[in-house]
């Protein structure tokens, strides 16, 4: 098994150009699942992250109110952070449900979402909070809406040679927000839905409400059927079911069926539609 | 009586907090190889052929096949009908085809991957039902292995003539143990004895399966159990394959073999619990007397029946649940399946028959209008009755006042009838509360303990301390911590001066299997009488002196060290006929009663308990930390078999073999459990102890569906209750 250990930003992307066949290592949570089962072994190569920790796990709040989060934050900063506890609370929830202490200790925020699984924890909430992202490559530094980032199951826009090294999360305004992960037990537990919601105070406002969804379809879904069918007020049970079918495509796998995902999710999210 | 009250800590809790405890796979050996099986990739077929490229015959690969097995090709059991190597049928996937080692674990799995195999595929029937239908002819001429029958009275007469009648089928999946530590086995020679150390619950029934597998006599083998890192009855028969492995593999090599099954190899391919298929047919009185009972329980048993006949025995011992029936005949039928071996698993055969049982009473305690409790004091067993085997329960049977003290502490009644109010009114959130009763008969069934004829004992050691002398595995569940404690209240020594003698099978007294919830009952006695001897003895050397270690010394500088083994003696009044299933299945029953408290929100149909109601006659409790512990673990291995756990076969694989995808409830999914212990004692087991292991097991199902149907109105037949399942049968009632 081949691993690059940079020991510095610059130095990771100039080597990932040259060898684009690397596989980057951040608290290796998810990779290192994938090496027990044999779908990687050692004839893969890695670049190991770790190096760049102190560069890459700042929480700023920005003075136009968004947040940076450098993309090697572990889950547990995440939720151990005044401001994202405090302005936040949708990414300060989703972080706390995520895997067990250990998980947390070690999985990074860039991992969740350059992973791409459609259950993944943090990138409904990202999503609702509109976040995008920063790709850095050797001679280049790009960004990108994250809801135009996942393509297709587990595929994203990201380059070979790009690294993620920030993530740009914008406030929300006043209003209700929701988070809700189902999964089959109380800790330590892949998600069979996750959502996000949030509905603005002002209703009247441009962006009145936004949701996202996990486990829903085969990439992170944010629900924009759905929020068209709220913002024009058609909030029946069967517009908001009509409008949910076509954002979401679940499917039946070993932890959940495409009935339950289906019948769940509107059930949450009608409750929260219906709160008063 | 102050000093009895004292805590017992864990004898073994120091070693395993400080990671000093050594399991199977902390244990190197200088030129030590690894070894892997090579296993069947189809369900059901005929293998002609197995051979290793050409590239890696050179490679110092240790390679065995059934060709190398010297004596027996079969693994001992209750039927010895699996093969040790497979050597042209194959019945399911993973069988074991041949053996392989290196000190290259990488390596192996290059030859894994490439060793070409010539097998007939043959269509196979992976589920019990397409057996039972004989779609494919798998064994017999019926795919059936074994059929049991359990008669009194006339059932058919009085069914006929009943005033009420109810026909249920229930069903109930596969388990895995999930023990920590995965199966591990380490083999090596030395000075001609072949040496066997590993992750077990029962070294003898490993010393039987070497000696018939390799045709050699036990004073030649020796099998020392390592730490073992839980079990469930898991390490109670798949032991035996493993080792018989590693001992053919070292035999071979010339060098010590370790095997360390994977999680994943281990969830899919060693034994589970048997898949159950009850039918009962109850019949009752317009009072609700229940009258006359037709039961069957199918079992399956797997690809190879193995230990399955005394699962099934107990399966149908227990079918009629802690209830009274004059008029019963059970029927108890194994069936064999394109699948991996059913085996032991706490209850042993008892949760299936008791999640049925209890589940059918409580359905029909609403069909017949009456509530559930009601229904439940009119039948249950109570001092003297008669269980269907004819033996008569005795006056130590409590169960009435244990139902009587849970419901009045629960508040039960009052409960149930707020919770129909609150169901009438409220449409987002459903409460119910649900009970269970139940039992599990104690020991080896029937004449079991007198064929095991356990030994066990203990020596007076030249410097004063006491060695226990017996073969029993502590897994984890404390019964070393016990058996010290029963010998240092029989001697009035203290605990520290009493330790547990390593096992090893040369010279250690066989004291059985660590199964059947017996440990403390059948060998916790064997000790107790062990102790009281070497008490009467030294008593007798020094009848002036008080003082323990001036007479252990006295003794000791006289004769040398004191070894006692006590031989175990079945109670001359318990007698029981394996043919006819009369007698005494058991010389006591443990019971219990459980009630749940759930609420279930109608969005996502996940059950919530809020509280769970533990009440237990164990006899007298020798230790309560390790007593509640083994109850509070029992308890969430039984939810889980409820509500969590579900084993995914298809076609004869299983899908879900991972801790990721096979989910068991966590720590943080413990509801608040109130343990308590009825006073009781029982007349056979040291200080009136009875047995406790497995109880626990028998009762969450059943109580937590009947507090769905409370909640939900809905009457499930079978487990898990998966919130998908919940959901979708709700969604069917109120279309
Ligand atoms: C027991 C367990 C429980 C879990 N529970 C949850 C849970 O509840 N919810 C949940 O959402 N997830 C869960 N996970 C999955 C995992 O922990 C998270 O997805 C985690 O955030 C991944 O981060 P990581 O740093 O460990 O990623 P790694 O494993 O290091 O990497 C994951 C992927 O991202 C890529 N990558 C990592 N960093 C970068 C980067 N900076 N730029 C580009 N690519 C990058 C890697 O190449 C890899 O493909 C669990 C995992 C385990 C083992």
């Amino acid at each position: 098994m081949k691993v690059f250990i940079p020991k510095s930003l610059q130095e990771a992307v100039s080597f990932l150009k040259e060898n684009q066949n690397f596989i980057p290592f951040a608290g290796g949570t998810d990779l290192m699942p994938l090496l027990a089962k044999g779908v990687l072994s050692k004839k893969n190569s890695f670049i190991d992250l770790n190096n760049l920790t102190e560069e890459l796990s700042f929480i700023n709040l920005q003075e136009d109110g968004n947040l940076w989060i450098g993309s090697l934050a572990t889950i547990r900063k995440l939720c151990e952070n005044h401001i994202i506890a405090e302005h936040f609370p949708l990414i300060a929830a989703s972080a706390i449900n995520i895997g067990s202490v250990q998980i947390r200790n070690l999985a990074t925020i860039g991992g969740n979402i350059a992973n791409a699984s459609p259950a993944a924890d943090l990138i409904p909430a990202l999503l609702v909070h509109d976040s995008s992202l920063i790709l850095t490559s050797d001679k280049k530094t790009r960004q990108i809406d994250l809801k135009d980032y996942y393509v297709s199951y587990k595929r994203t826009s990201r380059k070979p040679y790009e690294l993620i090294t920030g993530i740009i999360v914008k406030p929300l305004e006043q209003g209700r927000i929701l988070f809700r992960k189902i999964g089959n037990r109380k800790n330590l537990s892949l998600s069979k839905i996750v959502v996000s919601s949030y509905i603005a105070k002002e209703f009247e406002t441009k962006d009145p409400c936004r949701f996202a969804a996990g486990s829903v379809k085969e990439i992170p879904a944010r629900l924009f059927n759905l929020e068209e069918s709220v913002i024009n007020r058609r909030i029946s049970e069967s517009e908001l079911r009509n409008a949910l079918l076509r954002d979401i495509s679940p499917i039946n796998d070993v932890r959940s069926t495409c009935i339950y995902r289906t019948e769940v999710l509107l059930r949450v999210i009608r409750k929260f539609i219906e709160w008063k | 009586m102050k000093k009895d009250k004292k805590i017992f800590h864990r004898v073994d809790a120091d070693e395993k907090l400080r990671g000093k405890a050594l399991f199977v796979d902390d244990i190197y050996m200088p030129d030590m190889l690894y070894g892997r099986i090579v296993r069947s990739p189809i369900t059901r077929g005929i293998l002609n052929k197995i051979s290793i490229p050409e590239q890696y015959k050179k490679k110092d690969l240790v390679f065995v096949t059934y060709k190398d097995i010297p004596g027996k090709n079969c693994v001992s059991s209750v039927e010895s009908d699996l093969p040790i190597l497979t050597e042209r049928e194959i019945r399911y996937k993973g069988q074991a085809i041949a053996l392989i080692a290196h000190k290259d674990r990488e390596f192996l799995e290059d030859v894994l991957a490439s060793l070409e195999l010539s097998i007939e595929r043959l269509p196979a029937c992976t589920d019990m039902v397409d057996s039972l239908n004989k779609k494919e002819i798998l064994v017999n001429k019926d795919n059936i292995f074994r059929r049991l029958r359990i008669k009194k009275g006339n059932a058919d007469k009085f069914l006929k003539e009943s005033y009420f009648k109810s026909e249920r089928i229930y069903r109930t999946p596969h388990q895995e143990h999930l023990y920590l530590e995965t199966q591990g086995m380490i083999g090596y020679m030395e000075n001609g004895v072949l040496n066997i150390k590993g992750s077990m619950q029962c070294p003898f029934y490993v010393v039987e399966a070497l000696e018939l597998g390799l045709g050699i006599s036990r004073k030649r083998i020796s099998v020392q159990p390592t730490t073992t890192g839980g079990a469930f009855g898991g390490k109670e028969d798949f032991p035996s394959l493993l080792a018989l492995h590693a001992a053919l593999l070292t035999m071979k090599a010339g060098k010590p073999v370790k095997m360390i099954l994977e999680r994943g190899e281990d969830i899919a391919f060693t034994t589970k619990r048997h898949p159950s298929l009850i039918k009962q047919e109850l019949g009752f009185y317009k009072e609700g007397k229940l009258v006359a009972a037709r039961v069957k329980v199918i079992l399956d048993a797997g690809a190879y029946e193995t230990l399955s006949k005394v699962v099934l025995s107990r399966s149908i011992l227990h079918a009629m649940g802690v209830y009274e029936c004059d008029n019963v005949v059970i029927d108890g039928e194994l069936v064999c399946t394109n699948t991996p071996p059913s085996g032991a698993f706490r209850g042993f055969g008892a949760p299936q028959s008791m999640f049925a049982i209890e589940s059918h009473i409580d359905e029909i305690s609403s069909k017949l209008k009456m509530n559930p409790v009601d229904i439940r004091r009119i039948n249950i067993i109570k001092p003297q009755s008669i269980l269907c085997t004819g033996q008569n329960i005795g006056n130590e049977c409590i169960l009435p006042e244990m139902l009587n003290d849970a419901l009045k502490e629960t508040r039960y009644i009052t409960k149930y009838e707020k919770n129909n109010i609150f169901n009438s009114k409220n449409r987002e959130m459903k409460k119910g509360i649900g009970i269970s009763l139940f039992m599990h008969g104690n020991g080896f069934t029937g004449n079991g303990e007198r064929i095991l004829s356990s030994r066990a004992g203990l020596t007076l050691k030249a410097n004063g301390s006491i060695e226990l002398l017996f073969s029993n595995i502590d897994m984890g569940q404390g019964c070393n911590t016990v058996m010290i404690q029963i010998a240092s209240k029989a001697l009035q020594i203290p605990p520290e001066n009493i330790y547990v003698g390593k096992i090893d099978t040369l010279s250690t007294p066989d004291s059985g299997p660590t199964v059947a919830s017996r440990t403390t009952l059948i060998i916790g006695d064997l000790i107790y009488k062990a102790s009281k001897k070497l008490k009467r003895i030294l008593q007798k050397s020094s009848p002036r002196e008080d003082d323990f270690n001036k007479k252990a010394g006295k003794y000791i500088s006289e004769h040398g060290e004191l070894t006692i083994i006590e031989d175990y003696r079945h109670p001359e009044e318990l007698s029981f006929d394996d043919e006819t299933y009369q007698g005494e299945a058991y010389r006591s029953y443990s019971l219990g009663c459980n009630i749940a408290e759930i609420e279930v929100q109608l969005d996502t149909f996940q059950i919530d308990i809020r509280k769970f109601h533990a009440y237990y006659d164990i006899g007298t409790v020798i230790n309560k930390p390790l007593s509640e512990g083994q109850i509070r673990g029992g308890i969430m291995q039984g939810i889980g078999y409820a509500m969590y756990e579900n084993l995914i076969f298809e076609n004869g694989v299983v899908r879900n073999n991972s801790m990721t995808d096979y989910i068991v409830p966590t720590a943080m999914d413990m509801p608040q459990i109130n343990v308590k212990f009825m006073k009781n004692k029982s007349n056979y087991g040291p200080y009136g102890a009875k047995g406790l292991g497995e109880l626990p097991m028998n009762g969450p199902p059943a109580a937590i569906n009947n507090a769905l149907r409370q909640a939900l109105g809905i009457d499930f037949h079978s487990i898990p209750f998966l919130p998908e399942r919940i959901l979708e049968v709700w969604m069917k009632k109120n279309e």
